[in-house]
């Protein structure tokens, strides 16, 4: 009666596979935040690990500019070679730049250097540790326990991920009225753009533990120098029930039934 | 009331235009409705009335008259024939009431479900001028004497020129026959005379058409009555439409016993010798819808026929004659299918 | 008076009617992207059966022609939009700024899901039109109208099954049945048409989506998929209710039909044609018009047709026509 015409839908696989978060390595889930406190020129150098490096400028303004550009790591161009230009962002002083990859498996390193009147400072070496005042996200898909640990400072907490309710499906008396997007709560109150901070501190993280649904994202806002790792410890069990194995049942009709006592 | 009060299809001519279509014919057919001999085509002046052809009949090159064989001489002792011509014009027909044509007094009115028709014929007749029977007779003369067709019967006299056959020609004896003037170069069936070799020959079938200069034309006008009736025909089934002449009469013709029985034969002629042959069986006159449209690709599961309509059950008269209108009902007849 | 008079009764031309109806036919398709979704539809189809009346202020009313689809496929395609986790915004203390977080989408590229349905069973419509009959006089010596052919959208079909002639080589009379009011069943789609749809679409798209915690989390963010379809297509309660509001206005078909029974009838196809000069004897070979029996063939004859003219009473149809000089 109907034909089905779809062209094969292509799965952001990484972003239900991966199990292991780290700053010093950004792969997709990961956001990692770095504060320009103050005027002035900056070189960003992306370096995708095992690959080439890429180099943007940030000129952060005084009195103008955005208070914060997310960039998505996979988008920068190809090879960049040898003095081409590169490309140029703006920002409020005080303004946060977010480093991200959407999709892919590669992980990235990112160094922010200050151009000043007398010498370059580093600010920023993803690879080594994030510095205080900069903040990491980190959005976890997979039902299950998480382990979040400073590698710096040698604290840990636990992060637990459930499995959302379903979304309930709009009541017949409620079918008028616009249609709510995804990704806005529904009636189980449940949406992925809700998200937890948590500080880093020299002493540990600001809460033991925490509590998120699936796709949610959990902020840690580091007020120390710091170096996350974010692992799953444990998955949730599946909610697939196992399908049944057929079985035979053979009766032999020749053997007389049980003696009775 | 309706028209197809008692018919599913209703289709009347008018004498208007039975009258005009009779005008067409004439002009796309003329050759139904002249009749001359041969002679004409070289010499189509010489008709009694010009012969009016529409243009596809000139540019076709169909023949404007019938061809017919000469009015024979009686008694020559060559077959010799006088052109002339047959010319059927000015044809009318009148439906009852009868408003067009005014039938003389002998065919009384024009009674009910009738039709008249006016008919004016005229006829051109070469009549030999006197010189050339005279330049013709001695050589018939000699014919009949070398021939011995006398009425008095055997001549012992010879002429002294061998006795003339077909084919057979005498120098002598042709110079004798032919003067100076005497060129005539007939037609290639015919005899061919020519004062300068003499020859006189006969071909095996032709007529000596003597030369025409100018015919004779008279007209006479006929009137006719007819009926249509439905019949049967011996060993046939069904039904056949026929044409019946109730009367015909030639105006003007004296003395009256000549006119009476000039009449007479052309009401024999067209009552056992025309009019048979247009009686018409009903199943020419039923129209197979069904193979139309299946010849044009049009399916259609029912078998569907056109047929005239049932006298007296359905109508009075079919065809009718009234109102000037010659009038036709037809059935339709749908057998089988959804 | 007329020269000729032909009168057919009401009865009869019924039966002229019923042939040219039955072999109406038409074939359309076309499709919208309305960014969302996209529709399209592939339909062929002819009509059948009706009633013709006569009527006596010189009009025809023909009623309950079945309208009936061979096919009549529709194309539904949905744009998938983006699921993902992450983003919204925080609010930080100060000194840090508001904090927008980006989003993690589970699809490369937006998904698109698309099915075809034939619905040819399920819909059921009968067209009735009133109109006049009028002659027409087709010149063969004139070429026809440059630019826009009103036959156009039947022609290939009609020809096809030998319904309509190319131009004929000869003048010719047409009488043309002219429908002036067209009166037509709107397309009314069962609820078990919306029930098909939605289970086809369910499955398409369910068929994109991993089993698993992963297809937890996709239903957990996106709800039903119902609600996902309806959100994307912005549709009420009823599919059923949305498609046939696409059928009846956005895709035009009812237009659609509309011209074609307008252009069958009124423009493409007479209900009767008489040629001009109209041939009373064919042409003939003879050997009987010369002494030596040499062949002849006569032209045919043929008689001009003037003046024809059509009427209507509540019970025939009458012609009447002059004979030309």
């Amino acid at each position: 009666m109907y034909t089905p015409n779809q062209k094969q839908a292509v799965l952001n696989r990484a972003a239900f596979t991966t199990r292991s978060f780290r700053s010093g390595g950004l792969g997709v889930l990961t956001t990692l935040f770095h504060r320009f406190a103050e005027a002035g020129e900056y070189d960003v150098y992306i370096s995708e690990i095992g690959l080439a490096e890429r180099h943007v400028r940030v000129q952060v303004l005084e009195a103008q500019g955005p208070f914060q550009y997310n960039l998505d790591l996979t988008t920068l161009g190809g090879d960049p070679g040898c003095c081409e230009d590169e490309d140029n962002y703006q920002l409020h002083a005080g303004g946060v730049m977010g480093f991200y990859a959407s999709e892919g498996t590669s992980v990235y390193g990112i160094v922010v250097k200050h151009n000043g009147p007398k010498e370059k400072r580093v600010l920023l070496d993803s690879q080594k540790l994030i510095p205080a005042g900069d903040l990491f996200a980190v959005t976890l898909v997979q039902p299950g326990v998480y382990a979040v640990t400073d590698a710096l400072n040698k604290t840990e907490m636990l992060v637990e991920v459930q499995m959302p309710q379903p979304r309930a499906s709009l009541p017949g008396t409620a079918r008028s009225g616009p249609r709510k997007p995804p990704s806005e709560p529904g009636e189980s109150g449940y949406s992925p753009r809700q998200a937890q901070v948590i500080g880093v501190r020299k002493d540990g993280f600001s809460a033991r533990r925490a509590q998120l649904s699936s796709g949610q994202t959990v902020l840690f806002a580091c007020e120390v120098d710091t170096h996350l790792i974010v692992d799953l410890q444990k998955a949730a069990p599946s909610t697939e029930k196992p399908a049944e194995k057929a079985r035979l049942r053979v009766t032999r009709t020749d053997r007389p039934g049980p003696r009775k006592a | 009331m309706p028209f197809t009060d008692h018919s599913d299809i209703y289709a009347a001519v008018h004498e208007k235009g039975i009258n005009t279509v009779v005008r067409h014919l004439m002009r796309q057919r003329p050759s139904l409705f002249n009749y001359a001999t041969p002679f004409f085509h070289q010499y189509p002046k010489l008709f009694c009335n010009p012969i009016e052809a529409a243009p596809t009949v000139l540019q076709a090159g169909n023949p404007l008259f019938t061809e017919v064989e000469p009015l024979p001489i009686y008694g020559a002792p060559i077959p010799i024939g006088v052109n002339f011509c047959l010319q059927l014009t000015d044809a009318e027909i009148d439906f009852h009431p009868g408003n067009i044509v005014r039938l003389p007094a002998e065919l009384g009115k024009l009674a009910s479900q009738h039709l008249a028709i006016r008919l004016k014929a005229c006829v051109g007749l070469d009549c030999p001028p006197t010189e050339w029977i005279e330049r013709m007779l001695p050589a018939i003369e000699r014919l009949l004497v070398e021939q011995q067709k006398l009425a008095i019967g055997e001549v012992k006299e010879q002429t002294g020129s061998p006795r003339l056959s077909t084919g057979a020609v005498s120098d002598r004896g042709a110079a004798e026959l032919a003067g100076p003037e005497a060129r005539e170069l007939f037609n290639s069936r015919s005899i061919v005379i020519r004062d300068d070799l003499g020859k006189l020959s006969v071909p095996a079938r032709g007529i000596v058409v003597l030369p025409t200069r100018e015919l004779t034309c008279f007209c006479l006008e006929l009137f006719a009555v007819a009926h249509f009736e439905w019949g049967s025909v011996p060993g046939s089934t069904q039904p056949w439409l026929k044409t019946r002449l109730d009367g015909l009469e030639i105006v003007d013709l004296a003395p009256t016993p000549m006119e009476n029985a000039i009449e007479c034969y052309l009401s024999t002629v067209l009552r056992l010798g025309i009019l048979p042959q247009v009686i018409v069986p009903m199943e020419k006159l039923i129209f197979d819808v069904t193979s139309v449209l299946e010849e044009q690709g049009l399916s259609v599961s029912q078998s569907i026929t056109l047929q005239p309509a049932e006298v007296p059950a359905d109508v009075p008269d079919n065809p009718a004659i009234e109102q000037d209108e010659l009038r036709a009902f037809v059935r339709l007849k749908i057998t089988g299918g959804s | 008076m007329a020269d000729m008079t032909l009168a057919i009764s009401e009865a009869t031309f019924q039966k002229s009617f019923d042939t040219m109806i039955k072999n109406i036919r038409w074939e359309a398709q076309d499709s919208t992207d309305w960014g969302a979704f996209s529709a399209g539809y592939h339909v062929k189809g002819h009509l059948q059966g009706g009633s013709i009346d006569l009527r006596a202020d010189n009009t025809l009313r023909v009623d309950e022609v079945d309208i009936r689809w061979d096919m009549l496929e529709f194309t539904l395609g949905l744009d998938i939009p983006k699921i993902c986790v992450g983003g919204g915004c925080i609010d930080l203390p100060w000194p840090l700024p508001d904090l927008c977080l980006p989003e993690f989408c589970l699809f490369k590229a937006d998904p698109d899901v698309s099915i075809t349905v034939d619905l040819s069973p399920f819909v059921a419509q009968e067209v009735s039109f009133e109109g006049g009959i009028a002659t027409r006089y087709y010149d063969a010596s004139q070429p026809p109208p440059a630019g826009f052919d009103p036959c156009a959208l039947l022609r290939d079909v009609l020809v096809n099954n030998s319904i309509i002639d190319p131009f004929p080589a000869n003048n010719q009379w047409h009488v043309y049945i002219i429908p002036g009011t067209v009166d037509i069943d709107l397309f009314d789609f069962a609820d078990i048409v919306g029930d098909l749809i939605e289970n086809a679409l369910t499955a398409a798209v369910t068929a994109l989506i991993p089993g698993g915690w992963v297809r937890d989390l996709l239903l957990a963010i996106i709800g039903s998929v119902a609600d996902l379809i309806r959100w994307v297509l912005d549709i009420p309660d009823e599919i059923d209710e949305w498609l046939s509001d696409l059928f009846n206005v956005s895709f035009g078909l009812l237009d659609l039909l509309v011209q074609v029974v307008l252009t069958f009838f009124g423009v493409c196809v007479p209900v009767y044609r008489i040629d001009d000069p109209f041939p009373v004897m064919d042409a003939k070979t003879t050997t009987a018009l010369r002494l030596d029996q040499a062949p002849v063939t006569l032209v045919p004859v043929a008689l001009p047709v003037r003046n024809l003219n059509v009427a209507i009473t509540d019970l025939e149809l009458v012609l009447q026509a002059d004979i030309g000089a």
